[in-house]
């Protein structure tokens, strides 16, 4: 059709009108943008009147942000984003986020007491629930939940409150989420005294070897004893289908395996194969006598240098019909072989007992 | 007049867009299981997009082609759910987070394209105005009537007022005591409006009949 | 004379039985369960039955009243329609009651359970059955539905122990009168990092004694007995809830053995899986229900398959007693397997192949 025609027709009318609508709204909605928009700065103002200054009463408090770019700010299960500090309540507000959340990690403000030195902590004021992932169940947490951490805190407290084997468990139906929670205020608590009092926190496992099977986070300690051996209590992780072990082991001023027994065999949970806990057990026994008096050349002749574990049938160590127990067990024994020395300097130089 | 307050009536009462016609079903159950506060709030929301969009639909009803219509309908509708959603992150955020994601959903709510398409590209801009606010506080009113229950059910607070410590149902805090919610509410506003009509059935053919007799006499 | 066409008068077919009778059946059934249940639980049980039954009955009650018009005119037709609910009631309310306080555990708050049961009996009769229509006419066994409904809104029902397996019915640490991780939950908890309480014997699972649980569920053979009186008194078919059972227990057997990485195939958790938790109770008393199960043959055996294996895969991966869940979506499904399975007419007699008189 000609251009005349074109122009009359119904096609050229539909495509006008709704490219006018879209323009006129398009400008329409940049001009209301540029009006109403909400800056980062006014969110944060915003969050900051709502969670904060109820905590204050009403007293005007101005938080000054403190530049932390050259602090570990990456903390195990927590990190931290931002710190600021309000100067007339010689308090520290901590943006951190937790991990382990159900859908990811919550972004938590967590506002800690100082003594008026800004070395110390006195204790935590309160803390909020910042930012969560779409679908984290935040709602079953209550106030009074919250609360927990302002009441409960002592010097030195790491909260445990979403797990479900501490005996500390507080039931909210989003265990996960608090437990999220509760990692993050941990390391708010934990940068706070590195930060402000240069407090850090020792890791009494640092540097040692062989920590993949071993429960670093429960029950594992090693103490002097009157000897001047190191005894090492070691709880293993599961292998399944065997259970977790917890053994102690002494380990001579040699380097030695001096002594080792089982406090609690992995076997109980264990089921499946044609034998039962007590044929389990008796096995696991008589390897262990044949670790009394080694070092760590044996464990790592049998296995390798990584401890691996080999497989069930493999021919690299000593086919029992209870591997998967006795490479707990081997582990554990290379465990305290290889960090003897290193337990050793910490316990003398600590001057006394380490434990988590 | 008449025609105003039929308009008004109808939207309000006798096709109200939530138990008779069953429109916009998904921020409904969505909003009253939370509580009567967002519940009302969602219904406000609507009724202003709801006037709003009457009101320019019904301005530019003959300038728009009829071959186009639906894209530009939802054009306009999306443009003002835009500019509310900024508005209300402004100035009311909580209402803002209480909505959620639901505030973007009004674009495609059947009630607000459903009054455009039916009503309002057919009227002028006074009737659409009327109509559009009739729907929206009919909407509101169904609304806010199921969250006060399902809230005082669900969770023993009225509007945030805690009324009963422990007594609670807590599948009415959920989608599927909303829905039971919805669906008596229903039955029992269908069954009243029945009977409101049948009573006046009944007395308009008495009426009829006593009028015959009078004729006849 | 011509004697192939026969005169009678209708009715054609006669029969004694009455739904009355046949509810009576179900109840007289489900008492010894229920005896049980109160020797192991204590008064408490009895206290929940009894209000579960008042409840259902007075709900069943209550709706009839209001839907026949009792209200209108200030109340003239009250003494009338009170009669007429007498006269046509049919024991199914007290059935739904029974079966209803018999899957709900007791707790040590058991007068929150008594006010909680209100709500699901009035939940299951007046919405789920006499919203659709009354006897017969419901979609889902109102039983089950009511306990859901209980489970959704009241969650100390689902017990909120430490074990992941005890929720749903078996309660271990606020059951009334046991205070060990109930069995299922020993069960459905193996390989984690928890010492299940060694596993009851079969003897024991058979018998209740010793065992965590709703209140008629735990002493399997009770339940027995009722199923024995059931299929004496054809009430239901013997072989709906054995086929149930054995596909049941195969399934779970089958799914458990693939722990691990190594697969065993271990007979010997077929006793346990079967009489741990409510599956031999539903298995009976719910699944051959009339109301909500196909009609015809080879639509119940696909319904019960199906339903076995739905129940034996969901305990394995959710490690809930989850057998009301079942027992809905099967529900559900019924009128679909109606349609697409045909079933023989009602009434209808298979001509037999020789003629009488040619």
């Amino acid at each position: 059709m000609t251009a005349k025609q074109f122009f009359k027709s119904n096609v050229f009318k539909c495509l006008i009108s709704l490219l006018c609508v879209l323009l006129v709204s398009g400008v329409f909605l940049a001009i209301a943008n540029g009006f109403l928009e909400v800056t980062e700065e006014e969110m944060f103002k915003r969050q900051f009147n709502k969670q904060v200054s109820a905590v204050y009463d009403g007293r005007t408090v101005t938080p000054e942000e403190k530049d932390i770019s050259g602090q570990n700010t990456a903390l195990g299960s927590s990190t931290i984003q931002k710190v600021w500090l309000i100067k007339e309540e010689n308090d520290y507000l901590v943006q951190a986020e937790g991990k382990g959340g159900y859908n990811g990690s919550l972004t938590i403000w967590t506002i800690i007491k100082m003594d008026t030195s800004l070395k110390a902590i006195t204790g935590i004021r309160a803390v909020s629930i910042y930012a969560y992932p779409d679908g984290e169940l935040v709602g079953n947490i209550s106030v009074a939940n919250l609360n927990l951490f302002a009441q409960d805190y002592k010097d030195g407290i790491i909260y445990n409150y979403g797990d479900k084997t501490d005996p500390s468990y507080v039931q909210t139906n989003s265990s996960y989420s608090f437990s999220a929670i509760c990692n993050a205020v941990n390391g708010s608590i934990e940068f706070i005294n590195a930060f402000a009092g240069g407090i850090v926190k020792e890791d009494p496992f640092e540097g040692f070897l062989y920590r993949d099977f071993v429960n670093t986070d429960k029950d594992t300690k090693y103490e002097l004893n009157a000897d001047g051996d190191v005894v090492f209590t070691v709880r293993t992780k599961a292998n399944a289908p065997a259970g977790y072990f917890t053994v102690e082991i002494v380990v001579g001023t040699d380097g030695l395996i001096k002594k080792y027994t089982v406090k609690r065999y992995g076997s109980e949970d264990s089921h499946g194969e044609d034998k039962t806990e007590e044929e389990y057990n008796e096995i696991v026994d008589k390897m262990i006598l044949t670790y009394m008096g080694k070092d760590l050349k044996y464990f790592t002749d049998k296995l390798g240098e990584d401890m691996a574990y080999p497989g069930d049938n493999s021919d690299k160590f000593e086919e029992t019909g209870a591997s998967r127990s006795n490479y707990l067990c081997m582990y554990a024994g290379a465990f305290a072989t290889a960090n003897y020395q290193k337990a050793l300097d910490k316990l003398t130089t600590d001057g006394g007992e380490t434990d988590e | 007049m008449n025609k105003y307050k039929k308009i008004t009536l109808d939207g309000l009462i006798f096709q109200n867009p939530t138990f008779m016609l069953v429109l916009g079903t998904c921020p409904t159950l969505a909003m009253i299981k939370q509580s009567a506060t967002s519940a009302m709030g969602m219904g406000l929301t609507v009724l202003v997009i709801l006037t709003l969009s009457n009101i320019i639909i019904s301005a530019l009803r003959k300038v728009i082609p009829n071959s186009v219509r639906i894209p530009c309908y939802i054009v306009i509708i999306a443009t003002l759910v835009t500019f509310v959603q900024m508005l209300l992150k402004k100035f009311l955020p909580e209402l803002y987070e209480s909505l959620g994601a639901f505030l973007a959903l009004i674009v495609v709510n059947c009630i607000v394209l459903g009054r455009a398409e039916a009503f309002a590209s057919k009227h002028n801009v006074g009737e659409a105005a009327v109509d559009g606010i009739a729907n929206g506080l009919g909407f509101t009113i169904a609304l806010t009537l199921m969250g006060i229950i399902c809230e005082f059910l669900g969770s023993g607070s009225l509007f945030g007022l805690q009324i009963m410590k422990s007594f609670k149902i807590a599948i009415f805090s959920q989608p599927a005591g909303a829905f039971l919610v919805y669906g008596i509410a229903i039955a029992v506003f269908t069954y009243v409006i029945d009977a409101f009509e049948r009573s006046r059935r009944v007395k308009a053919n008495k009426l009829a009949r006593e009028n015959l007799l009078k004729e006849a006499v | 004379m011509d004697n192939s066409i026969v005169i009678s008068t209708p009715p054609h077919v006669k029969s004694k039985r009455t739904t009355r009778g046949i509810m009576l059946d179900v109840c007289i059934a489900l008492a010894p369960a229920a005896i049980a249940g109160c020797v192991f639980f204590g008064w408490q049980a009895l206290l929940i039955i009894l209000m579960s039954v008042f409840a259902c009955v007075a709900s069943e009650f209550v709706y009839f009243f209001i839907a026949n018009k009792g209200f209108s005119e200030k109340c003239k037709n009250a003494k009338a329609v009170c009669l007429r609910w007498t006269k046509q009631f049919d024991f199914t309310s007290v059935v739904t009651g029974l079966i209803l306080a018999m899957i709900i555990p007791t707790t040590d708050k058991w007068y929150q359970v008594l006010y909680e049961v209100i709500f699901g009996a009035i939940f299951a009769i007046a919405v789920v059955k006499m919203l659709f229509g009354g006897t017969g006419k419901n979609l889902v066994n109102p039983a089950a539905a009511g306990r859901v409904f209980m489970a959704l809104s009241f969650t100390h029902i689902v017990a909120t122990s430490n074990f992941v397996g005890a929720s749903f019915g078996p309660i271990s640490d606020s059951s009334l009168v046991f205070t060990d991780a109930t069995n299922l939950a020993g069960l459905l908890t193996n390989g984690l990092d928890i010492n299940p309480s060694s596993y009851l014997s079969p003897l024991d699972l058979l018998l209740g004694t010793g065992v965590g649980g709703c209140i008629g569920e735990t002493c399997k053979l009770a339940i027995i007995i009722g199923y024995i009186y059931l299929c004496v008194r054809g009430v239901i078919k013997w072989w709906q809830p054995l086929l149930f059972i054995a596909v049941f227990g195969l399934t779970a057997v089958l799914m458990a053995g693939f722990t691990f990485d190594k697969y065993t195939f271990d007979i010997t958790l077929f006793l346990p899986s079967v009489l741990s938790g409510g599956a031999l109770f539903g298995a009976v008393f719910m699944m051959p229900d009339y109301v909500t199960s196909p009609k015809g043959v080879w639509g119940q055996l696909l319904y019960y398959v199906a339903g076995a294996i739905l129940l034996a895969l969901l305990r394995h991966f959710t490690r809930m007693e989850v057998f009301s869940f079942v027992i809905l979506l099967m529900n559900l499904v019924t009128p679909l397997i109606d349609k697409y399975l045909i079933s023989r007419p009602f009434g209808y007699i298979r001509q037999k192949k020789h003629k009488e008189g040619k």
